[in-house]
């Protein structure tokens, strides 16, 4: 399992392995693009997103009404809801509900909800065969692997391992064109559709005026996991609710272009309750499963407005970090920028989460993308004086910032420790620079130098030009 | 239990941060604008325009005349002898039931419910064409939406690898906030009333989550056609 | 103001102070040509950005603290770092809510002020009468780009430099892969970063990389002397001041 790895080797196998970092910049520079494109069309983006914001921010300061409100309206469509506190109390609706109806398999399209609970495994140790539908989910299925972005799970895998992998699994003729892999892909799932008995899927968004679900995607394989099994199970984080219908016309349209870039999603369905009376399609069954698992608790804290969040994927692909690294690297369900914020608070037993808000250079591309204009490096800020707080600091760092503090506090202390810096630096640093410092500094100069310090300080400057100004007047 | 103990918890965490949230929803009205790009003067060629972009086919057609004999030639290229399709008024397009019928064509009912529904859908699955009507169609994004129900069933514009929309002039708007407008107008409280199901469809199928590459049809048809006739 | 003439004090923070003395002094003559009365107070030091960065708020409390007192009541701070200035602007906020020190950092963020923007929005010039014979480049240094909205008044200023060639480089937003202690703490994926935007700098075969931070400079400076790169990086205000020599 990789969450026993630390945090460093991970990022230090990611930044090695070359196959990854072209996929990284394929897709990364390719999703910027789009996105840039399409935000940029707009008659007025800035105005859209800030209704977006405020959108959210409605709904999350309403939620004590709102999530009632939703379930009322799926109930009183003949759905049924399930209030889950924690990833345990919605495995086990989940599977009892799966087993009290006979189901044997089950196709789930993306749901980033049930990966944060693990949902598989639990269906898979209780003897259900779970088949995950979006193509690039199935992909890591088969490799046994987690998803690598929000919302394309499988950027780290080249075409040839994706060939490999359908060789080997679906028994495809070798081949590294895509377009067979894609009949092949097509071809095996279909039938997993139509003998499913149960469909998982995730929520975009939870409506509570009208009781529905939104769920986007491109591929299909939602509405296919929605409408063919005779019961729709859907997982949604509590948060995800919008009160209105029309606020769906300024979700759908940030949520599209921040995410691919496109105007909408290939598909957009609006699901309320089962198939309705006289309906010739659609599941018997509906199933809402709300689930807290943190969230009821972090909206009362100084991390509530990662709950505007509406899972894009915008700030992973603007994140210089992320860039480089790829989203396993983080360890958490959730990667990038806002995964760093979520997996402390979300997965708190994961030994090296609280490394993650520090893996960021706090240079805000983040922010300047969310399509809800989350202050995503002011959050980092306060995980890391959390952890801080909470005496995770390393050593060094404490006993350097210790140094720094009272050094920037005291002018005497100050300007002695610039004196002897110059004076070691005079010995030291050859042809205006270092090439090599002592620890801690040496991380410093593995990649860069540093340059030698000045003869003089500013101030020590300054001070003798106003004096022979003075004197000179 | 559960539900009570989340609602406590939210009762509490917002005795919090209700104002702040409250601050921040107060910043911008909500109400979302009719269309969000300019404005073009062709609404058609706009909406037409877009759908090819999405590499779907459409087709600006003056008449029912002209629509029968794309999906003529559509049955023809598919050597349909069934389509999983709407109930054939529901579409509205006058001369469709006698097409079918010269061509020998049945439409298939989706009636998957109730017992046999994985043999039914095994029935269905290897019907080349679905051939459905729209609610209302999106300008801008080149968008279907289709409102599903009695008569007309989910699956006829999601099992088959070529989708048919019929779309009239009359059934088009420039943008979302525009649709979803309309439709609350038109069903208020009922929109989800005979159906649990409305979707937006734009484009066709797609995935690029092999290496980046564009690919049609993962799953949803990777052929649409949409027949715009401006009657 | 009772001379008529704008009196503001120079922060040039503890970066430009031990490292890069004449970016002060660049600051200083800049400032001192559009009629500024020039203050440096001897016991100013540090924004405290260092210890807040890294989670330390006590640390940056004393020192920020330390700095809220040196300047108050001071005027006008001008500050050769947009990073340092976002600190002041943007995090001081955060840092003294419900402190005694709320008010006064409230105060101190409204009269906080990165150069390029004293010097263009305030002072309202473009024109200081530089010139340097070579091509430049400009990178974005992300604090300033993304929490003080700069970009436009160092590039206004930098397209007046007579004999300048100004190119854009690819990518001038991305950031450098600093970020304070990250730069050692995770010192590998800085580096990644750094590299990226050294092959974006090489590609445009500048003489000179210029920016308005001197820590994304002691970075790409860093980067560019590990590579023996005949770019050199440079402080806006060296250049407007007329004190990068031609080579
Ligand atoms: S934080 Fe913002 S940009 Fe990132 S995934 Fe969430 S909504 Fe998208």
């Amino acid at each position: 399992m990789s969450q026993t790895i630390a945090f460093y080797d991970r990022v230090d196998h990611a930044l090695h392995d070359s196959s990854l970092q072209t996929a990284l910049h394929r897709a990364t520079t390719r999703f910027i693009g789009n996105r840039a494109g399409a935000i940029g069309a707009l008659c007025d983006a800035d105005r859209l997103r800030d209704q977006a914001r405020a959108i959210r921010a409605y709904a999350l300061a309403h939620l004590d009404e709102l999530l009632p409100q939703l379930a009322a309206n799926v109930e009183a469509r003949g759905g049924h809801v399930c209030w889950a506190s924690d990833g345990e109390e919605a495995r086990r609706y989940i599977i009892e509900l799966a087993r009290a109806r006979g189901v044997r398999s089950i196709v789930k399209s993306k749901s980033m909800a049930s990966e944060e609970i693990h949902l598989n495994e639990a269906l898979e140790h209780a003897g259900f065969e779970v088949v995950e539908t979006d193509l690039g989910e199935y992909i890591i299925q088969l490799a046994g692997e987690t998803p690598s972005h929000i919302i394309a799970p499988a950027i780290h895998k080249t075409r040839e391992q994706v060939s490999e992998l359908f060789q080997q699994h679906l028994g495809m003729p070798p081949t590294n064109e895509v377009p067979p892999m894609i009949r092949t892909a097509r071809q095996a799932l279909r039938q997993r559709f139509l003998q499913a008995d149960m469909g998982i899927s995730g929520v975009n968004f939870g409506v509570a005026d009208s009781g529905a679900i939104v769920i986007v995607e491109n591929e299909g394989n939602a509405r296919l996991s929605t409408t063919v099994p005779r019961i729709h199970v859907a997982i949604m984080g509590i948060e995800r609710i919008v009160a209105r219908l029309a606020d769906l016309g300024v979700m759908l349209q940030v949520l599209a272009r921040s995410a691919t870039g496109q105007k909408l999603s290939v598909y957009t369905s609006l699901i309320s309750g089962p198939a309705r009376p006289g309906e010739e399609d659609g599941p018997e069954e509906f199933h809402l499963v709300l689930l807290d698992n943190g969230r009821s608790r972090i909206l009362g804290g100084q991390y509530a407005e990662s709950l505007l969040c509406i899972r894009c994927g915008a700030c992973l692909n603007a994140c210089p970090v992320y860039q480089a690294i790829g989203g396993h690297a983080y360890g958490g369900v959730y990667s990038g920028p806002i995964g760093a914020i979520l997996t402390p608070l979300l997965q708190p037993d994961l030994p090296d989460a609280y490394l993650l808000p520090q893996a960021s250079s706090l240079c805000g591309a983040c922010q300047e993308v969310c399509p809800v204009r989350i202050a995503i490096p002011d959050m980092l800020l306060r995980h890391r004086a959390d952890a801080v707080k909470a005496g995770k600091a390393n050593p060094v760092e404490k006993a350097a910032i210790a140094g720094y503090t009272l050094t920037m506090t005291h002018p005497a202390i100050y300007n002695a420790g610039g004196k002897a810096g110059r004076f070691f630096s005079r010995i030291l640093a050859r042809k205006g620079r270092f090439r090599r410092l002592p620890p801690p500094l040496h991380l410093w100069t593995k990649q860069r130098d540093f340059p030698a310090l000045p003869p003089k300080s500013f101030r020590e400057l300054w001070a003798e030009r106003q004096k022979q100004r003075r004197s000179s007047s | 239990m559960s539900r009570d103990q989340i609602l406590a918890n939210l009762r509490t965490s917002l005795n919090a941060n209700r104002p702040w949230l409250l601050g921040e929803a107060a910043r911008m009205p909500h109400e979302p604008p009719p269309f969000v790009l300019p404005a073009q003067d062709d609404l058609v060629g706009q909406f037409v325009a877009e759908i090819a972009k999405l590499e779907g086919k459409a087709y600006r057609v003056a008449d029912a005349a002209e629509a029968l004999a794309i999906i003529d030639r559509l049955i023809e290229e598919t050597q349909a002898t069934s389509v999983i399709g709407w109930d054939l008024d529901q579409i509205g397009l006058a001369g469709l039931p006698e097409l079918l019928a010269a061509r020998g064509i049945k439409p298939a009912a989706a009636d998957v419910r109730g017992e046999g529904r994985k043999a039914r859908l095994q029935e269905l699955e290897p019907i080349p064409i679905c051939l459905s009507g729209v609610e209302l169609a999106i300008a801008e994004s080149g968008s279907l939406l289709l409102r599903h129900g009695p008569g007309k069933p989910r699956l006829a514009s999601l099992l088959a690898p070529c989708h048919i929309a019929v779309v009239f002039r009359r059934q088009l708007v420039r943008g979302l906030g525009e649709a979803l407008a309309l439709l609350a107008q038109r069903y208020g409280d009922e929109i989800f009333g005979p159906t649990s199901n409305l979707t937006f469809i734009t484009g066709p199928s797609r995935t690029a989550d092999i290496e980046m590459t564009l690919s049609l049809g993962i799953h949803g048809p990777p052929q649409i056609h949409v027949i715009v006739v401006e009657e | 103001m009772t001379t008529g003439r704008r009196r503001a004090v120079l922060f040039a923070t503890c970066i430009v102070d031990q490292l890069y003395p004449t970016v002060g002094l660049a600051a200083a003559e800049l400032l001192e040509q559009q009629g500024v009365v020039v203050e440096v107070p001897s016991d100013l030091l540090c924004c405290g950005q260092m210890a807040f960065n890294a989670g330390f708020r006590d640390d940056a409390y004393a020192v920020a603290g330390r700095t809220l007192e040196v300047l108050r009541g001071k005027g006008d701070v001008v500050m050769p770092s947009g990073s340092c200035a976002a600190m002041i602007r943007h995090l001081y906020h955060e840092l003294f809510a419900h402190t005694p020190f709320a008010g006064m950092a409230e105060d101190l963020a409204h009269r906080t002020y990165e150069l390029s923007e004293y010097v263009v929005d305030v002072l309202g010039v473009t024109e200081v009468g530089a010139c340097f014979n070579g091509r430049i480049t400009y990178h974005d240094a992300c604090h300033g780009l993304r929490f003080l909205g700069l970009g436009r008044q160092a590039r206004a200023l930098l397209g007046r430099v007579q004999g300048a060639e100004v190119v854009p480089l690819p990518g001038c937003d991305q950031c450098c892969g600093f970020g304070g202690l990250f730069a050692v703490k995770q010192h590998s994926i800085s580096a990644a970063m750094l590299d990226r935007k050294i092959e974006a700098i090489e590609s445009t075969k500048a003489d000179l990389l210029v920016t308005g931070d001197v820590s994304c400079m002691t970075q790409i400076a860093g980067g560019l002397s590990r590579r023996n790169s005949p770019t050199r990086a440079r402080h806006l205000a060296e250049v407007l001041a007329n004190m990068v020599d031609a080579r």
